[in-house]
């Protein structure tokens, strides 16, 4: 009975158009004063302990790197690299889109930010080279989730917050899902623009956008490189990449004034002001839940119902790509990642796994409506109907579900830069 | 939504304005700091440690608990940014409920939702007061500093004091409610 009182609750407060942050504080509120000592400022302080954890800072740093590198060149930068060294392929310019989303990538935490980066450039310039439009169109959109999948990725950062995972095993999972779908997109760019004219290798050019790009090159290099030798921890490497993307910006790309700033950490504050909160009230919500054994009596009841773990993955790749189509992929980590993971690894899912698969079918989401985020901003970035960018989407979601179901036969494909381990 | 309410009166523009740029720079001020610190410390761990080893020179050339400051940081930007986030409209709103009210009641139902969470982020407001004034009774002190907490800790009731006080003027004036953002990641 208080369990379904729980889900009226819930319910009302959507009905109401309560924001999440207030959804998951009556919740919290609920479990306390239903099963707990009624004491809500037990929950105030819960919040306090949560944001008390210094790999939180990674996160503004790197969306505060982010917005630096998408307000000056660096896009721009990266695409004349990745056109001239594409450009003897058939379909190239396409080529060249998917790459250099994936390169922004490793900058970006975000799959919009990455989205409109690299497609106000792409964009037209696949249109005026004749390409398709819906061609046009998924690929953008498609290589904008690469943000989220390649690290930095604000949305794995999320997950080990909330699941005490390790962020750096997650980053370095994160690179064998990210260039099996950068592969898998070219491939299919290159199958579907193979009577496209090609162009022989102009090494000039090539040596001219290097020359230019290097810098902005090289900024994956230091911070991933920073990370995964062992060098700078996340928060360290998001403050040096910060920093470098600053330098680049004002003192060699002269892009960007040093009063620009202001904006930049402005844009910053309005994002953190939605996220931190509500991540404090879901880590709280998270320390209830443990303590009343929440997870524990999850695990139970759905062993009793499930033996399979290919069953259960079936099952939560299910749940997680209906998830991916009615909520952001934040609210979701907040709300389904301690939930969700200690069942799985009950299973015998390692929780970094878990977490790439969860990160993997929340991409797709960024592709599916109503709530496809890179939809709905393709829509007033690129100024087309909602139905073609549905449609130019679909071979994509197709492309990524593959790899999805890949990367869940043979998670290796994820673990391999973390433990070494091949399956045979 | 707002086109279909009279004018909010100059004077509650102004407060809200005013506010929003005093929380903006409150806001700014600590992420900028939590950037600056940060790049500090890291920028001179690495370049300035050689050049200690060099001169046998004692102690470490970072910033003494920077990343523990940076917290405190983010803290007050974060509750601070509550306020900026309900006056720029870019709070997390599931979006699910919406299609459940016929689309004419939707402005009234928006003004409703304002009430609701006014009040509700006024609650949450006294219990963070609780939580605070107990800490402040237990004299808890900063790690890495020999300073109270509590300072600290009152950034979160009044951050939602802050954010519910807004929520009752978009209520009264709904024109002064912000339009929803296009997306939210």
């Amino acid at each position: 009975m208080t369990a379904l009182l729980l889900i009226a609750l819930v319910l009302l407060l959507l009905w109401l158009r309560q924001p999440l942050v207030v959804i998951l504080l009556s919740v919290a509120a609920y479990v306390q004063i239903a099963w707990g000592k009624g004491q809500l400022d037990y929950i105030l302080e819960d919040m306090w302990v949560a944001l008390d954890k210094e790999l939180i800072l990674s996160i503004p740093l790197f969306i505060l790197c982010g917005n630096v590198m998408t307000l000056g060149s660096t896009a721009k930068r990266l695409i004349r690299i990745m056109a001239a060294l594409t450009q003897p392929l058939p379909g190239g310019l396409g080529i060249a889109a998917v790459l250099s989303c994936g390169i922004f990538a490793a900058i970006s935490g975000s799959s919009i930010v990455t989205m409109l980066a690299i497609g106000s450039v792409m964009y037209p310039a696949m249109r005026a080279a004749g390409y398709d439009n819906k061609f046009s169109l998924g690929t953008i959109m498609s290589g904008g989730t690469l943000g989220i999948i390649i690290p930095p990725s604000i949305p794995m950062i999320i997950y080990g917050l909330v699941t005490e995972a390790s962020v750096v095993d997650l980053f370095t999972a994160g690179i064998g899902p990210g260039i099996l779908m950068l592969v898998v997109f070219s491939v299919y760019g290159l199958w579907m623009n193979r009577k496209m004219p090609m162009r022989s290798f102009d090494a000039a050019e090539f040596v001219s956008a290097c020359r230019e790009g290097i810098w902005a090159a090289l900024l994956p290099v230091i911070l991933l490189g920073g990370i995964y030798s062992g060098y700078f921890t996340a928060t360290e490497a998001a403050a040096v990449a910060l920093l470098y993307a600053l330098i680049i910006e004002i003192w060699i790309h002269k892009e960007m004034k040093p009063r620009d700033f202001y904006q930049v950490v402005l844009d910053q504050s309005k994002l953190g002001g939605s996220l931190f909160p509500v991540l404090a009230v879901a880590l709280s919500l998270n320390i209830v839940l443990v303590e009343h054994r929440v997870p524990g009596q999850m695990v139970e009841f759905m062993q009793t119902f499930i033996s399979s773990p290919l069953m259960f993955m079936l099952l939560v790749n299910l749940l997680l790509l209906i998830v991916g189509c009615l909520m952001t992929t934040g609210e979701a980590i907040l709300i389904l990642a301690p939930l969700l993971m200690p069942v799985a690894e009950a299973y015998g899912y390692n929780k970094v796994v878990f977490g790439i698969i969860m990160i993997l079918n929340l991409e797709i989401g960024f592709l599916t409506p109503p709530v496809g985020l890179n939809l709905i901003v393709a829509m007033s970035a690129f100024k087309q109907p909602f139905g073609l960018l549905v449609q130019s989407a679909l071979p994509y979601i197709g492309l990524m579900l593959f790899c999805l179901a890949l990367v869940t036969w043979q998670p290796w494909i994820a673990m391999y830069l973390v433990d070494g381990k091949l399956p045979w | 939504m707002t086109a279909q309410f009279a004018p909010a009166p100059a004077g509650a523009r102004w407060v809200v304005d005013t506010w929003h740029r005093l929380e903006c720079l409150i806001a700014v001020a600590a992420f900028g700091f939590i950037a600056l610190v940060l790049i500090i410390d890291v920028a001179g761990r690495e370049l300035l440690t050689p050049v200690y080893r060099v001169f046998d020179l004692k102690g470490s050339p970072g910033v003494f608990a920077a990343q523990k400051m940076c917290v405190y940081a983010l803290v007050i930007g974060s509750f601070c940014g509550v306020g900026v986030a309900t006056a720029t409209g870019s709070h997390l709103l599931p979006r699910i409920g919406f299609g459940w009210v016929p689309k004419e009641f939707g402005p009234t139902m928006d003004r409703i939702a304002d009430l609701v969470t006014g009040l509700f982020f006024i609650g949450v407001a006294w219990f963070g007061w609780v939580y605070v004034s107990s800490s402040m009774q237990a004299g808890l002190r900063m790690q890495a500093f020999d300073m109270p907490i509590w300072p600290i800790q009152l950034a979160i009731p009044l951050g939602f004091l802050s954010a519910s006080i807004r929520y009752f003027f978009f209520a009264a004036w709904p024109a002064l409610r912000p339009l929803p953002p296009e997306f939210q990641e």
